[in-house]
């Protein structure tokens, strides 16, 4: 975590730029798709893009979505985790701090309570991936 | 209380967006307190913009949809109108599909992303799925249609030809295949089959670009049919193919063969290297670990070989992202592995063994070692493209498999048309084996 904010020079900063240019503006856009092929760092792009959003709105929050309840180890650096360290429930990534927390079960009530009380980031994990998962395939 | 979280601004982030059925369940369960009965009424509270109370502006929440491809591969599958076709049909009729139902399926899909999406995002889905459903429905793909560069940002090293520009169209390796239901097999085996009776002949001729008739005589019998973007429908031919498919099955060479060929590559040009091999069904992963395990002489459990069907966990990952000098490594993984999972560390080969029917899976397969890899990262400096592993699938002649290859080749040009073809279909199935024999002479007549 101590160098991510400070790489600006790396090559997703033309889509950062991009995605904050359309989304930071007054009236600007209310939603983006950021398609990238695998692995060439979309959740890099989407802290870096928080991160810079953060700059100009302050107090601003952040949910990650993510599709299974296992966190890639790609989402784990980007949060300023080691990609083998383990993440535990509930610990949030407050403003000052850089750590995140993640929902392992399902969204609910400490997913409120935590944003509630101001802590800046939540990751859930969503329980219902789309990748058939029967006694057959998957 | 459930307006309370609205009054601060959250950017939600909604990775790999083409999986998610329930984001807006998950979501309205955080910040409306909702159950599912009012589930509605909660979503469309969500995702409506609504004024700051400190400001009074409309501005947040803002939406990140993240997705390498963003569109549900079951949806890939579904608007495909030649998949709609039967065995006795006509050209003419296959022509006149069901537009209604294939728009009713597009938007559905599609229809999902833009109510989340909100206006801005919502308008270019709207025009996307226009104009996909228009060339879908026009009968070929020509064009791709490339997104509004506004909204999707691409890599940049595009630019440096990193990813080649798709190639024209041609036959598939595994065009020749009759798909009539439940027979599947070979038309190379079938012209051999024709040739071989007495007075038996075969012809093949071109009406139009992507359409070619046959006629196959010998004997007493007379086979005609079309091929029509790499697939062969003819009623009579899928009885004959019934016939040399049961035949061939008896003597039971399919399976087997591929086995062999995994065998010899792990042992062969694989040798000392990780190995990334996956299947579609657990219970043909389970019985490849099984066959690996007794051929290399695993002396403990899990030491060379290892099964992750359906998920993988972190200490197998690990196991894997990491090389012993001479070593080889193999996991076999199902499809359930092949997507938000991180195994490029040290593995260099990955192995289709069972082949999927979507080409978006195959992406999601290749993508599991094509990454950019942490310590090949100089500070400050733009990371190389990734080397592509190296790639093999099995397609035993005359399978199902071969019917998979030629699917799949077709649906790559629905990819252009999606704009997701940042891999070509050589690039992504990487070298076939066993070796095809038949096909050169099919493609010579």
């Amino acid at each position: 975590m101590k160098s991510f904010f400070q790489r600006p020079g790396s090559w997703q900063k033309e889509a950062v730029d991009g995605i904050v240019r359309r989304m930071g503006e007054r009236d600007g856009a209310r939603a983006a798709l950021l398609q990238l092929p695998t692995g060439f760092g979309k959740s890099l792009v989407a802290v870096r893009t928080y991160a810079r959003l953060r700059e100009r709105k302050t107090g601003l929050r952040l949910v990650v979505v993510l599709p299974k309840q296992l966190i890639p180890a790609g989402w784990k650096t980007a949060l300023g985790y080691g990609p083998n360290e383990w993440v535990g429930l509930f610990e949030w990534l407050s403003p000052g701090r850089e750590r995140a927390g993640a929902i392992r079960d399902q969204a609910g009530a400490k997913a409120r309570d935590a944003l509630r009380l101001g802590r800046a980031a939540t990751v859930v994990g969503d329980r219902a991936a789309s990748v058939p998962s029967s006694d057959r395939c998957g | 209380m459930a307006t309370e979280l609205h009054r601060f601004p959250h950017l939600i982030v909604v990775d790999e967006v083409h999986r998610h059925r329930r984001v807006l369940e998950v979501l309205s369960e955080i910040f409306l307190e909702a159950d599912r009965e009012n589930r509605s009424a909660a979503e469309a509270a969500l995702t409506k913009p609504f004024r700051s109370p400190a400001r009074g502006r409309r501005a947040w929440p803002k939406w990140l949809f993240l997705s390498a491809t963003p569109f549900n591969p079951v949806s890939l599958d579904t608007i495909d109108p030649l998949d709609q076709g039967s065995a006795d049909e006509t050209l003419e009729e296959r022509d006149g599909h069901d537009e209604e139902a294939l728009a009713s399926e597009i938007e559905k899909t599609f229809g999902a992303l833009a109510f989340l999406a909100g206006r801005d995002l919502g308008d270019w889905f709207s025009r996307h799925v226009a104009e996909v459903k228009r060339r879908l429905t026009d009968g070929h793909i020509r064009q791709p249609i490339r997104p509004p560069r506004q909204l999707v940002v691409w890599p940049t090293l595009a630019k440096q030809g990193a990813f080649a520009p798709p190639a024209k169209p041609r036959w598939s390796p595994g065009a020749a295949v009759v798909s009539t239901g439940a027979a599947r097999g070979s038309l190379g085996e079938l012209i051999r089959l024709a040739e071989s009776l007495e007075g038996g002949s075969a012809r093949l001729e071109r009406r139009r670009a992507a359409t070619e008739r046959f006629v196959l005589s010998g004997g007493n019998m007379e086979v005609r049919g079309y091929r029509i973007m790499g697939e062969v429908y003819s009623g009579t031919l899928a009885r004959c193919v019934a016939r040399a498919v049961g035949a061939r099955k008896k003597a039971g060479d399919a399976r087997p063969a591929k086995l062999q060929g995994l065998l010899e590559l792990i042992c062969g040009p694989a040798k000392g290297q990780n190995v990334l091999v996956f299947c579609v069904h657990r219970a043909v992963a389970r019985a490849v670990v099984k066959e690996l395990q007794v051929a290399l002489g695993e002396v403990s459990l899990g030491s060379k070989v290892r099964l992750a069907a359906g998920s993988v966990n972190e200490g197998d990952q690990r196991w894997f992202n990491r090389a012993v000098k001479g070593k080889t490594r193999v996991l076999v993984a199902t499809d359930g592995c092949s997507e938000s999972i991180d195994l490029h560390q040290r593995a260099d080969v990955l192995v289709h063994y069972e082949l999927p029917w979507s080409p978006l899976r195959v992406l999601q397969r290749v993508g599991r070692l094509w990454r950019i890899r942490q310590r090949e990262i100089e500070p400050g400096e733009r990371p190389r493209t990734p080397r592509l592993p190296g790639i093999i699938h099995f397609a035993h002649p005359g399978s199902v498999d071969e019917e998979i290859l030629s699917r799949l080749w077709r649906r790559w040009g629905h990819l252009r048309v999606m704009g997701l073809d940042y891999l070509t279909y050589q690039q992504a199935m990487g070298r076939r084996l066993p070796a095809v024999s038949w096909d050169a002479g099919v493609a010579a007549r």
